[in-house]
């Protein structure tokens, strides 16, 4: 068996802020989403 | 065809397939073949992540899914980012560190034997199933849109991929994948602009976004609540975290890529940039479709898709009754961008309704979904573009059906040959075996595909056959790394219930496919954690690590 590999993260300094990142993208994602579908009713 | 659509399709499939070949010509170990020596980028890797997943039925489905259903379906990937947090974090670090070649030698680290046999025989089931559908599915539409036989279209898909996929192993499929994708991504832009660009003087992306939403089409976010309805922000974000959990957790077609990285790190980012990606690359493809339905308010659009069945309606009541339904929603879309105002946006919706009837009425009952796109391309691209397109839904095809047969091949090599037939033999022999494997099931995809001819939707047949199986393979893992206490004998039979669970919830016809994760899931992890409990109690406990192999092969609780 291998030696577990490195998990540097490559940016933000952590993993962990990188998968909070993307939660809050998921986030903001998703409410423009939702702005979008009500930006047509009149 | 037109010679210039012919020269730009089979120049695109030839490029494709030569850069692959050139870009795998120095496998020569089973390492190479199947893993790559993990050593590709990140980049390579994440388009082959996503180019596996997208097969050709991504682009002629969904794109028409949006102009009949409008863009819901997007919510099925809210999911998504979430699944690839989880596996990033949890499932590759532990796949990469055990140094194995499939998810399923992971189980006999951990488990036994018996759970990683059970296990891979239902990835080949399902997955054999599978690559049939996937090899086949565009040959359907391209039959009735081109007049092609669609029984050569997919005996020389089939050659091709079998061709690329045997002499380049994983290699050639990551870097076909990642041409593919490219050109995916090309093709679809195109189209899109076509949309846009198509709509008549005077009228604005806008007015044509205006005129979707009016008709239902931009319906992105959908919150209301149904078990069966499968395309809503609950299910989208709950049953598509499982299904995507599942998928790129347990499915060695997905595995298989991200061990192909260079490092965690590359396998990590891979799996991240399609978190970040996923959602608006189909945003992009839905809305294409919801443009292609813009366009055909001002151009008038057959009665039915399906050009055999049009051809029944030509001179009949029905074909005028279409027409006039399409004038009177033409008149409302203009009076609709004139006043900009609810009474008339009300009145739109009204003739998009009628245009509704009408057109179901025109297709007596048949789903011309699939056929929406390609028509639009065929009629409507200039020439060489509608090439491009073509080779799209070849490459999505053979992209999809290439990760199939190369990890069917190397579930079978790694997982049976050479834990159970023949032991302890040469490199050299098992990468002839892993190609052996390979054209097994090259010939066996080209072959169900020929049987795939009769079973109706193949999007649904696809995605149902996925979700029979899913939830109990993301239990037996769930189960190996976060419960250190369940040994081998009761995932094993965990696995089992899990299925019972999900056949018999299937056989109700109550509860939408996407549950079917949640509840096979739930049961595998809850009777593996029963039965732990059941055999400590009687025995004493012993205690595992939540990582890397426990017990030796064959021992159980």
């Amino acid at each position: 068996m291998l030696p577990p590999e490195s998990e540097s993260a490559p940016f933000f300094g952590s993993w962990k802020r990188i998968y909070w990142a993307v939660v809050l993208y998921l986030i903001a994602i998703i409410g423009a989403l939702a702005v979008f579908t009500a930006a047509f009713r009149l | 065809m037109r010679t210039l659509d012919l020269i730009v399709l089979v120049g695109t499939i030839g490029f494709i397939v030569f850069y692959g070949l050139w870009k795998s010509r120095k496998t020569s170990t089973v390492s190479g073949y199947l893993l790559a020596d993990r050593s590709l980028p990140w980049y390579t890797v994440a388009l082959s992540i996503m180019a596996t997943q997208a097969s050709a039925v991504t682009f002629i489905s969904t794109t028409g899914q949006a102009y009949a259903d409008g863009m819901r379906f997007i919510q099925f990937y809210f999911g998504l980012p979430i699944a690839m947090i989880i596996v990033s974090a949890f499932f590759a670090p532990r796949f990469r560190n055990a140094n194995v070649f499939t998810a399923y030698e992971y189980l006999e680290k951990r488990f036994d034997a018996k759970t990683r046999a059970l296990v891979s025989l239902i990835f080949l089931i399902q997955r054999g199933l599978a690559v049939g559908m996937i090899l086949y599915a565009p040959a359907v539409v391209l039959t009735v849109i081109l007049g092609w036989d669609d029984r050569t279209t997919t005996i020389l898909m089939g050659f091709i991929v079998i061709v690329y996929t045997v002499l380049g192993g994983i290699r050639a499929v990551a870097w076909t994948d990642f041409q593919q994708m490219m050109i995916m991504l090309v093709g679809l832009f195109t189209a899109l602009m076509v949309a846009i660009l198509g709509l008549p003087e005077g009228i604005s992306f806008g007015d044509s976004l205006l005129l979707a939403a009016s008709a239902g089409k931009l319906n992105a976010v959908t919150t209301n609540f149904d078990w069966y309805d499968r395309y809503n922000l609950f299910s989208g974000l709950v049953g598509g975290t499982f299904l995507a959990l599942a998928y790129f957790g347990c499915d060695q077609s997905q595995v298989q890529r991200y061990l192909t990285g260079k490092d965690l790190q590359q396998s990590r980012i891979s799996l991240l940039f399609n978190a970040v990606a996923k959602i608006p690359m189909q945003f992009f493809i839905l809305l294409t479709g919801a443009m292609v339905f813009s366009f055909y308010i001002f151009t008038v659009p057959p009665a039915t898709f399906h050009s055999e069945n049009m051809k029944k309606l030509v001179g009949t009541a029905v074909e005028q009754k279409h027409k006039d339904a399409v004038a009177l929603r033409q008149t409302a879309a203009y009076e609709l961008l004139k006043n900009r105002d609810a009474a008339h946006q009300a009145k739109f919706m009204e003739a998009q309704k009628h245009m509704d009837a009408v057109h179901k009425e025109a297709t007596a009952g048949f789903n011309d979904t699939n056929y929406v796109f390609m028509t639009f391309v065929t009629q409507h691209l200039p020439a060489g573009f509608v090439g491009l397109v073509i080779a799209v839904i070849f490459g999505a095809a053979m992209s999809a059906s290439s990760g199939e047969i190369n990890s069917l091949a190397t579930v079978t090599m790694v997982d049976f040959y050479q834990r159970f037939v023949k032991r302890g033999s040469s490199d050299n022999h098992y990468l002839w075996f892993s190609r052996f494997a390979t054209v097994f099931w090259g010939i066996y995809a080209v072959g169900s595909a020929q049987l795939a001819r009769g079973l109706g939707s193949l999007v649904e047949a696809v995605n149902m056959l996925g979700s029979l199986f899913y939830g109990g393979l993301l239990g037996v893992f769930l189960l190996a790394f976060f419960f250190p206490r369940v040994g081998g004998t009761a995932a094993f039979l965990g696995v089992l219930a899990g299925e019972a669970a999900i056949f018999y919830t299937h056989s109700t016809g109550k509860v939408g496919f996407l549950w079917y994760n949640v509840i096979g899931c739930g049961v595998v992890v809850l009777t593996g954690l029963a039965l732990s409990i059941f055999w400590q109690s009687a025995s004493t406990p012993r205690p595992h690590e939540s990582d890397g192999p426990q017990l030796p092969p064959g021992q159980t609780p």
